[in-house]
């Protein structure tokens, strides 16, 4: 029994001996290592990108907020960032490029010009939508295309061929030369409309007299040519990539394809704004001043009181106004929220959007009135007027301690109750 | 037969225990490196000032995976950053090297700042100045808001501001941490656990320093009690102090008893498991705090020293 159990082990032994080997044909699929390869790819996309002579192109969607066109000028650590929003103005931080699932280009220290629509706040503790670290799609000199890790949104970049300067000098132009708002024509034997938002960027196309649910939207970004989508759109058979606007001719023009533009009801540009009104409120009467703000997008409400100016937003869709919860800035060490207020059931909020919408009934006459009403965005409540509120140091939100009188309204107290503006003709 | 199949058995054993690939070698090369990044001054003078003499990374730039994906967040701003980091050294390192000695720094200082740009919001409203983790980490928010402070106000404005949503962060956090080393005793948890209000505690209308919180976040439970406790108390100066207890006993509220009740615990704490006098603390800090105020420390200086 024992010798047989000897037997079986001596047998398994040299079994194993036998099939035993070492691998010495490793088959390598690779002709380097991970760590060497991973290195020289990411020496190539920097190479790639310190390579632009005049810097990259960025096309740049974030995804709850309007499209921007960037420009960056990368050096080995650092990137040089400017915007449409402020041509002139050029901020530089750090980048890196990483290694993990992929390479990526992270924009790792702040950058108030590229990190803008991806920072928090208390009225958007999301954001806009905006990315900083990117995933790298694919790598080339003609183009580098983008997906933000966390929204994933794709963006690209195209070598700059001038200045970043006067490139977006002419982005700016074409923002303010295109104007149309909502256009007519015929696609694929169709009668169609088109609707372009340039407050979110977006475009929309859809049948004549079809309800807008039924459109198809995309965002798109203004470039040196004019519109830009953000992918080719398919529509009737049609392909839509770029749009163009010819200002002598007043036409959009897209391929073969041409609209006309549509001017909206009550569309005023944002120029007949500017200038002094008197507001009326529930608590009476006194005068204001309508001043530019950011050209096309906003404008100063001043005369509410000295220690703060109200901004007014634009609305270039439909040209039309929009005061919404707001900072008012601090006073004595605190600070102050002008809150929308809900005059009848009493409730005030402070959530960024919210606020009252301002349109012109009849605006063929010079001396137009402005009124004012919810702009629909606080659910189960109507604003109507607006109240200050303090800030609690502690917990950061409104409290309802007394204000003070320093920061009143030219109406004399905390509350703006039921605002209408009156132009005044000079 | 049998002497034969023990020695084939012998040599088999032997031959298996001694068969190898001669020929493999560890490759040089770390299949886990990743590019390097090339450091800037603030990188040396972090390695100056943090790495070298107290082990501690100063991480001031993004990393996601050192972030909370729940929330939000942005970079920190390269300058704000220094200043931070500064503020972080002054007022609280070279202060524990000061009270505690440069050892008790070394050991129980935490071992990594991550600074985020912004706070991290809440969809109610709240949101976090800082956190702690494992006893090695502190997550500190809202440093590109600091730079803003920092050119806008002075004085005791000054002062109430870096207390309220920065350096105190670090010495609540870093409580935290000393309280995840060593337990404070059970006792404090009974004086107030009546009342806690764990996440309600941001929508309570109550006046907190009546039921014997010194701040309405102190409310949330007994853990943040204690660090809140501390970190307020050696923030501020005694006249603060008295003047707490007297809101705290308005209206014949016991607030105050509670309030000192609890404090005792902390104090005999820090003295007992640390050997820290809370008050000789409170005078450091509240000492270096005016200096930064009064402008004596150069906040934007890397320079190497």
């Amino acid at each position: 029994m024992k010798t047989r159990l000897y037997y079986i082990i001596a047998m398994a032994s040299s079994l194993l001996i036998a099939f035993s080997s070492c691998q010495k044909e490793d088959y390598e699929v690779f002709d380097k290592s991970v760590a060497t390869r991973t290195s020289e790819y990411t020496a190539k996309i920097k190479d790639v990108l310190t390579g632009a002579e005049n810097g990259w192109l960025f096309y740049y969607f974030p995804e709850k907020a309007a499209s921007s066109m960037m420009t960056l000028a990368f050096s080995d650590t650092t990137v040089s960032v400017s915007s449409e929003r402020n041509p002139s103005l050029t901020e530089t931080s750090f980048y890196r490029v990483t290694f993990a699932d992929g390479a990526s280009i992270l924009f790792d220290t702040y950058n108030s010009i590229l990190h803008a629509d991806a920072t928090p706040s208390h009225s958007a503790y999301q954001g806009h939508g905006g990315d900083f670290d990117f995933r790298v799609i694919s790598v080339c000199p003609d183009s580098v295309i983008l997906q933000g890790v966390r929204n994933k949104t794709v963006c690209r970049m195209y070598p700059l061929k001038e200045t970043s300067q006067s490139y977006l000098e002419k982005v700016r132009s074409n923002i303010d030369e295109i104007f149309v708002v909502q256009a007519t024509g015929k696609v694929g034997g169709g009668d169609v409309i088109v609707n372009l938002d340039p407050d979110k960027r977006i475009f929309s196309i859809g049948r004549l007299g079809a309800m807008t649910s039924e459109f198809t939207n995309v965002h798109y970004i203004i470039n040196e040519k004019g519109i830009q989508l953000e992918h080719p759109l398919e529509y009737n058979g049609e392909v839509f990539y770029d749009i163009r606007f010819d200002s002598e001719k007043n036409k959009l023009i897209a391929g073969n394809i041409v609209f006309d533009p549509v001017v909206p009801e009550g569309f005023l540009p944002y120029a007949s704004y500017l200038g002094k009104y008197t507001m009326t409120t529930e608590k009476g009467s006194f005068p204001v001043e309508l001043k530019q703000k950011e050209k096309g997008l906003s404008y100063y409400l001043g005369g509410l009181n000295p220690n703060y100016s109200v901004e007014v937003q634009y609305k270039k869709a439909s040209g039309s106004l929009e005061i919404v919860y707001q900072e008012l800035g601090v006073y004595e060490n605190v600070k102050y929220l002008m809150c929308p207020f809900d005059s009848d059931s009493g409730y005030y909020t402070w959530t960024a959007g919210i606020g009252l919408a301002g349109s012109v009934e009849d605006t063929s006459v010079d001396d137009f009135s402005i009124s004012f009403v919810d702009n629909g965005i606080w659910a189960n409540y109507n604003v109507t007027s607006f109240l200050i509120r303090r800030v609690d140091p502690e917990t950061d939100k409104p409290t309802n301690d007394k204000v003070d009188p320093a920061m009143y309204f030219a109406s004399g107290s905390d509350r703006l109750l039921r605002p209408a503006m009156k132009k005044i003709v000079e | 037969m049998k002497k034969y199949i023990k020695s084939l058995l012998l040599f088999a054993v032997v031959f298996t225990l001694a068969a190898a690939c001669s020929e493999d070698k560890l490759s040089k090369d770390s299949v886990i490196s990743g590019p390097a990044t090339e450091k800037n001054a603030f990188d040396i003078w972090l390695d100056y000032n943090f790495l070298k003499p107290y082990n501690i990374d100063f991480h001031y730039r993004y990393d996601l995976k050192e972030s909370n994906f729940s929330y939000v967040t942005v970079p920190a701003d390269y300058d704000a950053s220094i200043i931070y980091a500064h503020l972080v050294k002054y007022l609280c390192i070279d202060t524990y090297d000061e009270v505690a000695g440069v050892d008790f720094t070394k050991a129980y200082f935490p071992k990594m700042f991550f600074l985020m740009g912004e706070w991290e919001y809440d969809n109610n409203g709240n949101f976090t100045l800082g956190t702690a983790e494992g006893g090695k980490k502190i997550m500190l928010a809202g440093v590109n808001v600091l730079k803003q402070d920092i050119q806008k106000l002075s004085g005791d404005a000054l002062i109430e501001r870096l207390n309220q949503y920065y350096i105190k962060t670090v010495h609540h956090e870093f409580t935290h941490i000393i309280n995840q080393t060593k337990p404070y005793p059970d006792n404090f948890k009974n004086i107030t656990s009546t009342t806690y209000l764990a996440g309600k505690w941001s929508d309570s209308k109550r006046n907190n320093l009546e039921y014997g919180y010194i701040t309405k976040y102190a409310q949330k439970e007994h853990v943040e009690d204690f660090a809140e406790l501390l970190s307020e108390y050696i923030t501020h100066d005694q006249a603060w102090w008295d003047a707490q207890l007297g809101k705290a006993g308005k209206n014949g509220a016991d607030g105050a008893s509670l309030l000192i009740s609890k404090m005792d615990i902390v104090k005999d704490y820090m003295k007992a498991s640390w050997g820290i006098d809370l008050d000789v603390l409170r005078d450091v800090v509240n000492r270096r705090t005016r200096d930064v105020a009064a402008g004596l420390v150069d906040l934007e200086d890397i320079s190497i020293k």
